[in-house]
């Protein structure tokens, strides 16, 4: 029976096997493309946020970081399912990636041993290591700086350790946090949920119980209010990276919800995102350590914020109030919108007011709690402070300003007596001044072109110059606003020396994108109409607006000065600088460079890079070596003499009796069908040669004899899916292999081709390589030629573009086939490629 | 002293232009032009091109001859008899010929000439000798097919051409 098969090809099992793999291969594929884009997506968001200053809290970042790495470990699973043990050194990678980032963050002391329960009136703000920090400062107003404070205890971390310990908490939750195995966020958020419940039922140790009742009734006693709050301060809080829930509050707690409430603020803090911090560094719990503060509350029918300083304008002259009727938490959480009061901080004049209407404010229930009601209809635009009232608040301001030595961000609250009282003060934050440009109105006229999707903001003026060639950077000249037809990451070798950059295509998603962020570089994206501007045109671009205006107007790129009013950065920007950093830094190595290895990749960034580029090569290379290519799939069914095998990634079609043949105008992958359609226009040259020539054998000019390499030996080949193409075309002596992702979003297209080998001598095989290259170039392909090796690659476009491309190829592979040949002289080449230039209308 | 063989006095293919026979007389003529700069300083050979197949395989030569050949407008000599059937000497007849025949239109002819394919025009491969073959052998073709060069073969490939002067130039010589 050997025999017959020998004859019959492979049986029909193997060959469905075959199949079967390169499908399962293929899925795989695009599962990691899949993953590898989403996470890309996360990276650019948070590069997004970083770069506008919108980070938010520390808590946000680490969020994002946490779901990025479990991203990116991910997708170097479905690496490693792709490609095999080979990629293996990924994980570890990932590993060392993380810890370091673990190094760069501050560490957290031991708790130290302290009295469960602590009046204010013995605390200061060196005892925030102790109580945290809120309690400190408040017992500091209230002894050190004179100001009227209410009056309260603080409840210390080493009474929350007590807790834990009594409860045996540590180890359940060591025990929980062992079972997160694949560190998944959904399976963090169950655990959260676990140890919170585990927190919430417990009991207070009877002594703890005991002083905390203690010290409410010895408050209670001196206070006249009755009403009492309970709030977080967490002790690490603004020193260090932690995830306490800073601002989980409980307003209006009666004596016998009092300990419940404060097992709801002692497990507020095992958010997802904490825990993974934990587990991350091999922490226990104990290091984000709890104090509670629990306070007087003032029944107040005003209340607010003061900063000391406009975080918009640092230097100016006066001090900004916000308020509102009612409780304060209204305008913390954003659900009203404040009065609006400027206070002249030499005078305490009031220089400006904005008064909102408020219709509503939060006030106490009698029953305890809080609810919502009403404000009279005459009293909702009434101002919610007199201007005595601000001017005391003001004076009490810049007293604690004073004594703190720096800006400070204050909570107010106005009882129903009128008297003001402080309830927290800390170090008022700048958002680091994000350097706005401010275009006079009047230039509006002179913008050249708009609409550009901004990737940097920043204004940078110079001369128009159209780099029409990644190839050709070295010609760039300093300070120029380089125009280029898309953005491509060699980029980076002119970015220092430029003055802003325009992209005519490209998304925010790019890795120039993340460059130009890294750099700073005034940057637009997605402005075909940039093309139209002259080369040496003297313009201004503004990367935040998206626009380039007419001449140059370096008076708009605005004064650094107030970065020098900025606050010292903390050490959680610090935190937050290393988890950035860590995330989106990407290393720019080619590729083609012997250092592009796992090892080489120094953040997540790199590693997704480095992934998309090997999945790439590894689906390339595996589908290559499909055993039995000659006898599965469908043959086209062309006018043109190739015998090319059809396979079909996304469908199961053997091609095994029934329909064998695919028509040209069926082929249903949207890559194939363009390339084929560049095929057809260009038509197939040579017509078959009078019978009264053939049979003469001898041969000009090769080197390489049919037969001689396995490459030859195969006809050629495609493997399709409705988006993706694998071509392997072997015409005549040369063969090329073009392989294209084509999808409605440009993050993942590409289109690769190599091309190799030719009937004629080196020398002229270059000359065609020569051509080719320099005809790819002006349809924004990157080229890498050695010998007569060219392996090119174009990516990041939309749909439309690499379609066309794929058109072009088409025909280009058509109009040079068996031309190296000819290429007896230089001369020759460059008369080939004006000629070709023409032909394909690239010489606009 | 040996006579040479083929090998010896051929001109070797690198020598040479080559193009596809599906490639346009437009093309033909550039290398034509490119052959004329290129060979101001050289010891001057008969211009020729060769045409090979999609194999590979040499099929013919074109020269200048070919080139006038493939320009040849629809309009000949011999064609004017056509259209004056009644003038029995019109073919000869060159003013007649001139008649019908302006600039322009013979700009326009050309260039609906020279998308031509070389294969209409050029002239095939008659014969080959082997690359140890003695000269006496390319002349004896060359009597014999009324040639002036031969393809010399080696191993099967084409590797030269040998010139109807050179093969003369040896044999010279040999009598002399």
């Amino acid at each position: 029976m050997k025999w017959l098969k020998n004859i019959l090809g492979a049986s029909k099992a193997e060959r469905l096997a075959s199949v079967e793999s390169v499908q399962q291969k293929f899925s795989l594929f695009q599962s990691v493309l899949e993953r590898h884009n989403q996470v890309l997506k996360l990276i650019s968001r948070l590069e997004e946020r970083h770069q506008n200053r919108k980070l938010g809290s520390v808590q946000a970042v680490w969020d994002d970081f946490v779901q990025i790495q479990e991203g990116v470990r991910e997708v170097i699973d479905r690496m490693i399912g792709l490609g095999g043990d080979a990629y293996l050194p990924l994980r570890s990678r990932l590993i060392s990636i993380l810890k370091e980032v673990e190094n760069s963050l501050p560490g957290t002391q031991p708790v130290v041993k302290d009295d469960y329960v602590i009046p204010f009136s013995r605390l200061d703000r060196g005892r925030a290591h102790s109580v945290g920090g809120k309690n400190a400062n408040l017992g500091e107003m209230k002894s050190h700086v004179g100001v009227p404070v209410p009056d309260g205890f603080a409840i210390s971390a080493w009474a929350y350790l007590h807790f834990i310990e009594v409860n045996q908490l540590q180890e359940r939750i060591d025990r929980l946090l062992q079972n997160v195995r694949i560190r998944q966020y959904k399976d963090l958020e169950v655990v959260s949920n676990d140890i919170r419940e585990m927190v919430t039922f417990r009991s207070v140790p009877d002594d703890l119980a005991e002083a905390i009742c203690a010290g409410f009734d010895d408050l209670a006693s001196r206070s006249s209010r009755g009403r009492f709050a309970l709030r977080s301060s967490a002790v690490w809080e603004d020193t260090t990276f932690t995830f306490a829930g800073q601002y989980v509050s409980f307003l209006n707690v009666g004596r016998d919800a009092l300990l419940d409430r404060y097992k709801d603020i002692l497990s507020s803090k095992f958010t997802p995102s904490a825990i993974s911090y934990l587990l991350r560094h091999s922490l226990s719990e104990m290091d984000l350590a709890m104090g509670v503060v629990c306070m007087e509350m003032v029944d107040s029918v005003a209340s607010g914020v003061i900063y000391t300083r406009d975080p918009l304008n640092p230097s100016g002259p006066h001090l900004l109030v916000n308020s509102i009727f009612g409780l304060g938490s209204y305008l913390v959480d954003g659900r009203l919108t404040p009065d609006v009061f400027h206070v002249s901080r030499s005078d305490e004049n009031v220089v400006f007011s904005q008064v909102a209407r408020k219709p509503v404010q939060l006030v106490m229930r009698a029953e305890g709690g809080v609810a919502e009601a009403p404000v009279p209809e005459a009293e909702q635009d009434r101002p919610s402070l007199n201007e005595q009232q601000l001017r005391l608040l003001a004076r009490y301001a810049l007293k604690i300003e004073e004594h703190y030595g720096e800006p400070q961000d204050i909570e107010w609250a106005l009882d129903r007596s009128g008297e003001l009282f402080l309830i927290q003060a800390r170090p008022l934050k700048f958002p680091k001044a994000r350097v706005v440009a401010r275009i006079p109105e009047e230039f509006q006229s002179d913008i050249l072109v708009k609409g550009g999707t901004p990737i940097c903001a920043g204004i940078g003026a110079g001369p128009i110059y159209h780099l029409d060639s990644v190839g050709e950077l070295d010609a760039v000249p300093r300070g120029a606003v380089l125009v280029v037809p898309y953005p491509s990451p060699k980029l980076v070798a002119v970015m220092h020396r430029i003055s802003a950059l325009v992209s005519l295509v490209g998304g925010n998603a790019s890795h120039l994108a993340t460059l130009a962020r890294e750099l700073s570089l005034p940057t637009i994206v997605n402005m075909q109409k940039a093309a139209e501007i002259p080369q040496d045109r003297t313009v201004t671009v503004d990367g935040g607006g998206g626009a380039i205006y007419d001449g140059c107007h370096p008076e708009w790129i605005p004064a650094q000065e107030e970065e020098a009013v900025q606050s010292e950065g903390s050490p959680s920007d610090a935190a937050v600088e290393g988890i950035v950093s860590r995330v989106t830094r990407l290393s720019v190595i080619h590729p083609n460079d012997p250092n592009f290895t796992p090892q080489s990749c120094d953040s997540l960034h790199d590693l997704l890079r480095f992934i998309h580029q090997k999945s790439m090569e590894e689906i390339f290379s595996s589908l290559k070596q499909t055993a039995n290519k000659e006898d599965i799939g469908l043959r086209l069914k062309t006018k043109i003499p190739l015998f090319i095998n059809i396979i079909y990634l996304d469908r199961c079609y053997l091609g095994n009796g029934g329909k064998r043949w695919v028509r040209e105008d069926s082929i249903e992958s949207l890559p194939m069908k363009a390339l084929w359609e560049g095929v057809l226009q260009e038509g197939w040259p040579s017509r078959p040669v009078p019978a009264d020539l053939k049979g003469f054998l001898a041969v000009v000019g090769t080197e390489v004899g049919e037969g001689r390499q396995p490459e030859f030996s195969e006809n050629s080949y495609a493997f399709l899916s409705k988006e993706y193409m694998l071509l392997n075309l072997r015409m005549g002596y040369h063969f090329s292999t073009i392989e294209a992702l084509v999808t409605p979003e440009p993050e993942k297209n590409y289109i690769r081709m190599q091309f190799k080998l030719g009937g004629a001598p080196l020398e002229r095989r270059m000359r065609r390589i020569w051509i080719i290259c320099e005809l790819l170039k002006r349809i924004g392909f990157e080229n890498f030629s050695q010998g007569d090796f060219l392996d090119t690659t174009t990516a990041y476009q939309g749909p439309e573009a690499m379609l066309e491309r794929l058109r072009l190829l088409g025909r280009m592979t058509i109009l040079t086939k068996q031309l190296d040949l000819t290429l007896s002289s230089d001369a020759r080449a460059r008369w080939y490629l004006n000629d070709f230039v023409q032909k394909l209308g690239l010489d606009n | 002293m040996l006579m040479k063989r083929a090998g010896e006095i051929m001109m070797p293919l690198e020598e040479f232009p080559y193009i596809p026979y599906w490639f346009t007389l437009r093309q033909a003529l550039a290398e034509l032009e490119e052959a004329e700069i290129k060979r101001a300083n050289q010891k001057p050979i008969p211009w020729v091109i060769l045409v090979f197949s999609a194999r590979n395989q040499l099929l013919g030569i074109v020269r200048r001859r070919e080139i006038l050949q493939g320009l040849k407008p629809s309009l000949t000599p011999s064609k004017v008899r056509d259209y004056y059937p009644s003038v029995p000497d019109a073919a000869s007849d060159q003013n007649l010929y001139r008649f019908g025949f302006s600039p322009e239109k013979a700009i326009q002819e050309l260039r609906n000439q020279i998308e031509r394919q070389i294969i209409e025009f050029m002239a095939p491969i008659q014969a080959t000798v082997d690359y140890d073959d003695y000269a006496m052998v390319a002349i004896h073709l060359m009597i014999d097919r009324d040639l002036s060069f031969v393809p010399v073969v080696r191993d099967g490939q084409i590797v030269g051409l040998v010139y109807a002067e050179d093969v003369i130039h040896e044999v010279i010589k040999h009598i002399v």
